[in-house]
């Protein structure tokens, strides 16, 4: 288990060092001058010049890289042109808007998504099966910008219950934030909800015809003890994988229901960093993306094996 | 007159596929009683494993009882909702099922699943578990409950599930195919210890199985299935002695048994196939491959008739169904003890390194390895055929995989007709893969859906044979006659054939380029008996024809006894035993062959049951921790000689000859 864990968390460090060559150059190669962007139409080239040489832009790539990179290690990520703001703190705070946006979702995604998969799988075939099926397809095809359109017109400006705006103050309380994740945290969960429901669905289906159900339904067991102690558990285990990738969506990829919000979060700031051809911004946002991406995953496949014990990690008894 | 514990009457179970109902299980009436043990025996398509599942209202989804009842203690339980099941499952109606891996949960602790069986109080239920894990012969029951389902050995996965059928007071026990996926020494065991179970608690009992040598066994009834329908039931005995279905006597007719050989004494197969369900013929289901039938047969269905009191049988003709066999041709095969030698192996060892832990490393601890080959020798003549037997985990696969060379020996070498072959296939001339052919155990998956028959064949003749397109599609016809399909079935894809028609097509496929030599890797073992019986034939008429050589590789001694001429027995890697059949297996002398060849007996020896898993012995004899006639220190501490019995024959034993001749159980060597 150990060796395992040691062998992952090395292939972890491979994959984020790859991944960061891969967006420096990406960054590089964008169309569009730094310094025009920064200077204006109407700089002259000596200004363009002298502003390329104190960006370090004007020096060979692979020095440029080895600086960046190191920097990023020891947490200097330096400062972001288009704000003169220290790049850190401003991508750690919409971090944290994100995580607890992506909080919010998961906890009303994954209770709901599970619950309708599971009531589609085990009733399988009858209407309400259908029911669900169709339903959760239904909302999860329509983009994110349109239900959250329609969400703020009903909630906010029809009902006014909740806020249109989810611009969050930095200094703000939970409980005073809570109502401004409601209506973003909804249209996420719009989205991943047939996912989540399909799989699960899917999942119980393929259980319940496995042999050992036949069994514990011989041993006169209750239909809800065979779905609690037989069919979920080996059901729900592919679903994990499925939601550790969407952690990561959900932090990053946002893009959309943070701007129909204005919620601060990464999404918007990677648009943001975009929009002003603000490299070293954008390369510490991709680069923070990498990161929670492939932690989810050694999560996701820590959680599996500890849920099942057939896998046997780094065992050196493998057949 | 009691009331039988199990009565079916009338009964017909259907399955929906698509738009339609199937019948798979047709009109069976038949009871059971306390105590009783009726075997249900029939090939696959016949409906006995639905019979199973329906008499405890078991069916899988898609499968409904159409009509007839069934009754449980002289209650109609035929259309009971499932509330009002529940209770009787968990009292009285009990099934074994023949993938015990598959039947238990795989992320709950055995411990957990058996407590949950027994119900009621969690320490009882505790104490219940362990004392029916304890009955079911397991040695260390706490370690047992704590293991999940993974982590034991098919055998005691199966003793887990026996002990979980026997808790509370069984009334009702359906055994379907409960050994089909063991050992065949395991399944001696197992078998052993249901026949105890069921004479101590007395439980009406449905013992399914394909094994007509294990039903013979242990059933005192025996109702033979064909086509979903009961052909005929009678007491055990009787059913064996005097057939009265000319099916079942075809089936007796296709069971390779001791004394019966392929160049004398045949086997006689049944033609024809199974009726598909839905397209079963007007009159008796038997007639279009019945040698009796006539006009009648082909348009009135026969009734069950009764024989006597206790054996009933579908057949208009029974009386003409006699116990002498047709008067047998013997082959004129010859065998040429001294013809060229094709295959030499020399020294064949393999051994695999196993993954180090972590602390290990840091030890410098030697990789452990396993020993998958050990020097083995062997030396395959032309027109010969040599039987590799032994359990799973004797070698013999990797044997197989050396030799056809998809995997690289540790040392040694294979010599193809005295010039040495690559150690893998890779670096193999086209020469000598046109002369080492390979025909696998699974024809479904050995040939690929998208070709026709006649692209399959076309391709090894092309690329081995050397014919050019045209001369390779005339060639084809030649082929097919070879392994008696219709020349038409060139036109066929794998999917419009039948198991036995595929593997008729993988052989000819592998004959295609003429090869010297043919490897078959249990290349009978999935079909049924009948149609094993028919591919077992062709083989020895294939032989006879062309002198081509077998490494014929089965755990089935059975087999091996009718087809092979020379034998060699496997354990862990090593060879124990080989020479001419006919001197290793009658009668056999070393106990691990004895312990084979009288598996299915019972009064046979029995092998010692060593933990899964657990590192073969450094020193002396690999067999000894199993082995039931262990001298003792001599076996533990020095590896035992070759014995020469004469004729070739020769064993590895410390027990001398004269001794192993004499501790012989003959009366076990029957069917």
């Amino acid at each position: 288990m150990i060796r395992y864990l040691l062998r992952r968390i090395v292939l972890l460090g491979g994959t984020v060092l790859i991944s960061s060559l891969i967006i420096f150059l990406i960054c590089r190669l964008l169309p569009g001058d730094v310094a025009r962007v920064l200077l204006g139409r109407e700089a002259g080239e000596a200004a363009l010049a002298a502003l390329r040489a104190e960006l370090g832009l004007d020096r060979p790539l692979p020095l440029q890289y080895i600086d960046w990179l190191r920097g990023f290690l020891t947490g200097d990520w330096g400062i972001a042109y288009s704000t003169r703001q220290p790049i850190r703190p401003l991508v750690m705070e919409r971090l944290s808007n994100s995580l607890l946006l992506a909080g919010a979702t998961l906890a009303l995604a994954l209770p709901l998504g599970i619950g309708l998969g599971v009531w589609a799988g085990w009733r399988a075939g009858k209407p309400d099966d259908t029911v669900i099926s169709v339903s959760t397809l239904a909302v999860t095809g329509l983009p994110e910008f349109v239900t959250g359109l329609l969400l703020i017109d009903l909630f906010a400006f029809r009902l006014r219950w909740l806020p249109a705006n989810s611009s969050i103050r930095p200094d703000a309380s939970f409980f005073e934030i809570l109502p401004q994740l409601v209506l973003p945290a909804i249209t996420a969960t719009l989205v991943l909800l047939a996912y989540i429901a399909r799989l699960t669905r899917t999942g119980v289906i393929a259980e319940r015809e496995q042999e050992y159900v036949r069994t514990a339904m011989l041993k006169g067991l209750s239909p809800a003890t065979i779905l609690r102690r037989h069919v979920l558990r080996n059901a729900l285990l592919p679903a994990i994988t499925v939601i550790a990738i969407s952690l990561g969506w959900l932090i990053s990829g946002l893009i959309v229901v943070e701007n129909v919000y204005n919620y601060p979060g990464i999404g918007r700031l990677l648009t943001f960093a975009i929009d002003r051809r603000d490299l070293l911004l954008l390369q510490a946002v991709a680069m923070i993306t990498v990161v929670i991406f492939a932690v989810a995953n050694l999560l996701a496949d820590l959680m599996y094996a500890l849920l099942d014990p057939r896998i046997r990690l780094g065992d050196e008894r493998s057949p | 007159m009691t009331v039988p514990v199990l009565a079916v009457n009338n009964l017909t179970v259907a399955y929906r596929v698509g738009r339609q109902m199937l019948p798979v299980v047709r009109e069976i009436s038949l009871t059971v009683t306390a105590g009783d043990v009726l075997g249900v025996v029939g090939e696959s398509g016949s409906g006995k494993s639905t019979l199973g599942l329906a008499v405890l209202r078991a069916l899988p989804a898609g499968g409904h009882i159409s009509s007839g009842q069934v009754f449980i203690d002289g209650t109609d339980v035929t259309h009971l909702p499932t509330s009002a099941l529940r209770p009787l499952w968990a009292r009285s109606l009990r099934l074994v099922p023949q993938n015990p891996l598959a039947a238990l949960n795989p992320t709950l602790r055995i411990g957990e699943q058996l407590i949950e069986a027994i119900g009621g109080d969690r320490t009882t239920a505790t104490q219940q578990a362990l004392a029916l894990l304890t009955r079911v012969q397991i040695a260390d029951p706490v370690r047992v409950m704590r293991s999940y389902p993974h982590e034991l050995s098919g055998g005691m996965q199966q003793r887990v599930m026996i002990a979980m059928a026997l808790h509370g007071e069984p009334r009702l026990l359906v055994l379907d195919e409960p050994t089909t996926s063991l050992d065949v020494t395991t399944e001696a065991a197992v078998v052993d210890l249901l026949a105890e179970l069921i004479a101590e608690r007395q439980p009406a009992t449905l013992f399914i199985s394909h094994n007509l040598g294990l039903v013979a066994r242990i059933a005192t009834r025996t109702a033979v299935l064909y086509a979903g329908e009961l052909v005929e039931l009678a007491p055990t005995e009787s059913l064996f002695q005097q057939p009265r279905h000319p099916y079942t006597q075809g089936l007796l007719r296709s069971l390779p048994r001791p004394g019966l050989r392929y160049n004398h004494h045949p086997l006689q197969p049944i033609d024809g196939v199974l009726p598909a369900p839905g397209a079963l013929p007007k009159g008796c289901i038997f007639a279009p491959r019945c040698a009796l039938a006539d006009d009648r047969c082909r348009n009135e269905r026969p009734p069950l008739l009764a024989v006597n009191d206790k054996q009933w049988t579908r057949c208009h003709y029974w009386q003409q169904v006699t116990g002498d066999s047709p008067a047998s041709s013997p082959s004129t095969a010859t065998t040429a003890l001294n013809g060229e030698v094709l295959l030499t192996t020399t020294q064949l060892t393999k051994t695999i390194p196993q993954r180090r832990s972590l602390t290990d490393l840091i030890r410098r601890k030697p990789p452990s390895v396993v020993q998958a080959l050990t020097s083995v020798d062997l030396k395959l003549r032309r027109n010969r055929t040599l039987g590799i037997v032994g359990e799973s985990g004797s070698g013999k696969t990797t044997l197989a995989r050396c030799v056809i060379g998809l995997t690289e020996p540790s040392s040694g070498s294979i010599d193809l007709i005295d010039v040495p072959l690559a150690p893998t296939i890779q670096h193999r001339s086209r020469e000598q893969l046109r002369r080492l052919q390979m025909v696998l155990q699974n024809p479904q998956e050995a040939l690929n859906p998208a070709l026709t028959v006649g692209e399959a064949l076309i391709r090894p003749l092309i690329r081995l044979g050397g014919l050019d397109r045209q001369r390779a599609v005339q060639h084809v016809p030649e082929l097919l006659q070879l392994v008696k399909l219709p020349i038409s079935y060139a036109e066929r894809r794998p999917a419009q054939l039948s198991g036995g028609e595929k593997q008729r097509v993988a052989i000819a496929r592998a004959l295609a380029a003429a090869p010297d030599l043919l490897l078959l890797d249990e290349a009978v073992s999935a079909l049924d008996v009948s149609v094993q019986a028919a591919i077992l034939n062709l083989l020895a008429d294939v032989k006879t024809d062309t002198g081509i050589a077998y490494l014929f590789i089965t755990h089935d001694l059975a087999v091996v006894s009718y087809l092979a001429d020379d034998v060699a027995v496997m354990y862990r890697g090593q060879i124990v035993e080989e020479g001419p059949a006919t001197a290793v297996l009658q009668p056999p002398l070393h106990p691990y062959t004895e312990a084979l060849l009288t598996a299915t007996s019972a009064h046979g020896l029995r092998l010692r049951e060593v933990e899964e898993g657990a590192a073969p012995p450094q020193h002396g004899c690999p067999f000894q921790p199993r082995c039931p006639r262990a001298l003792g220190d001599i076996c533990v501490t020095t590896p035992p000689p070759w014995r020469e019995a004469g004729n070739g024959h020769r064993l590895r034993c410390h027990i001398p000859l004269e001794e192993l001749q004499t501790i012989q159980q003959p009366e076990a060597i029957t069917p």
